[in-house]
């Protein structure tokens, strides 16, 4: 809750006796409020956290902490709680430019599930893999992206997610920002 | 309401010491004619298909909660205690220039500029803005037309007011409600 003016209240688990347990929300969403080349295969970092309500403090499995983190530049990580388990909805929305003059791709994202020991393939489940064509973006004119895809997230699962081509962020201040990113769970 | 069906709505079930039920908010509207937009206007759509959830009469500062158009500058979606949880905003629209007289000087962007705020909140103007412009590309010299989309998902708290209104000028090519040229909704997605 870096800039956000206002603290958000969280409402509390109905959890009565002999009743259903409640439903536990999770939010995280940032915004990009700088200009600046991202560059592909690599994290997704907003400039500033606006809302991260609902993540169980602690790590969980390989000493992960638990929500988000980006243990190093190349992939951004979300690592899910028994509690913070649940269907998500992750989107991501950019303002852009071309990277270059010769690289006019626009921006891409790839998302996808991770459980360390899995025997799944190289252990990550695709969600989410974007394409664009040469001509997607330029240096002049601004144009508009967004990715969304829903998944379930298991408990100790890891949301993976990172850009796929590079492109250059149209952000300039909090007031106009170039982006906005979230992370929801929208249902147990 | 002109929704040509009446959808059912889940009854809360405060069942005996149970948990109170989701109670779901959905406002849907639609762009169904040709019109120019003006640059900090509110959002107007021609016919509203969707309008549930909404707790009647007005909240603490008078504003009437759910979808209310305060003035022509900005709209206000004001929350209940009820209404109160996550909601997704989603824009989609067809656009071309606004117009044809002073190209050069056209705006090349659409927008819509959404902040959140909550009144009697200390902290700067208690305004935050939680989404981008989405600024798409208007060729100034063509008609051409471009679809321009618009998401975010927040919390919104009791007695927050939700605000929204166009973030520059262009023309909406709408067209009749069976080629509509866009649509709004607001949409609570849980608690």
């Amino acid at each position: 809750m870096s800039d956000f003016p206002f603290s958000i209240p969280r409402r509390s688990n109905p959890v009565a006796a002999g009743g259903a347990a409640g439903f536990t929300p999770v939010l995280h969403a940032g915004v990009f409020t700088s200009a600046g080349q991202q560059i592909g295969s690599r994290a997704i970092i907003p400039d500033s956290v606006v809302e991260n309500e609902g993540i169980t403090p602690g790590n969980g499995t390989q000493n992960i902490p638990y929500g988000v983190s980006t243990p190093n530049g190349s992939v951004s990580r979300f690592k899910v709680s028994e509690e913070m388990a649940g269907i998500y909805t992750i989107t991501v929305q950019v303002t852009a430019t071309a990277y270059s003059a010769n690289y006019d791709h626009g921006p891409t994202v790839t998302f996808s599930r991770f459980l360390f020991g899995r025997a799944v393939g190289n252990n990550s489940i695709p969600i989410l893999n974007t394409a664009n064509q040469d001509g997607a973006t330029s240096q002049t004119q601004r144009y508009t992206f967004i990715f969304s895809a829903t998944t379930r997230l298991l408990p100790e699962e890891q949301l993976e997610y990172k850009w796929g081509d590079s492109f250059f962020i149209q952000g300039s201040s909090s007031a106009n920002p170039g982006g906005y990113f979230s992370i929801a769970k929208i249902s147990s | 309401m002109s929704t040509p069906f009446d959808p059912p709505r889940p009854r809360p079930a405060a069942a005996g010491g149970g948990g109170a039920a989701f109670t779901p908010v959905n406002f849907v509207a639609r762009f169904t004619t040709e019109q120019q937009i003006a640059n900090n206007r509110a959002v107007v759509p021609d016919t509203i298909v969707l309008n549930e959830g909404m707790t009647s009469g007005n909240g603490s500062d008078g504003t009437p909660y759910g979808f209310s158009q305060l003035n022509d500058s900005i709209n206000s979606f004001k929350v209940s205690e009820e209404m109160a949880g996550l909601y997704q905003i989603s824009n989609i629209v067809c656009v071309s220039r606004y117009g044809t007289d002073n190209g050069l000087r056209t705006p090349n962007f659409f927008g819509l500029n959404i902040s959140a705020f909550l009144v009697g909140q200390p902290g700067g103007n208690n305004q935050a803005v939680i989404t981008p412009r989405a600024e798409g590309v208007i060729d100034v010299n063509s008609d051409n037309n471009y679809i321009s989309n618009t998401t975010a998902i927040f919390r919104l708290t009791p007695e927050m007011r939700f605000q929204f209104a166009w973030g520059s000028s262009f023309t909406l090519n709408g067209r009749s409600a069976g080629s509509p040229g866009g649509q709004i909704s607001i949409i609570k997605l849980s608690d």
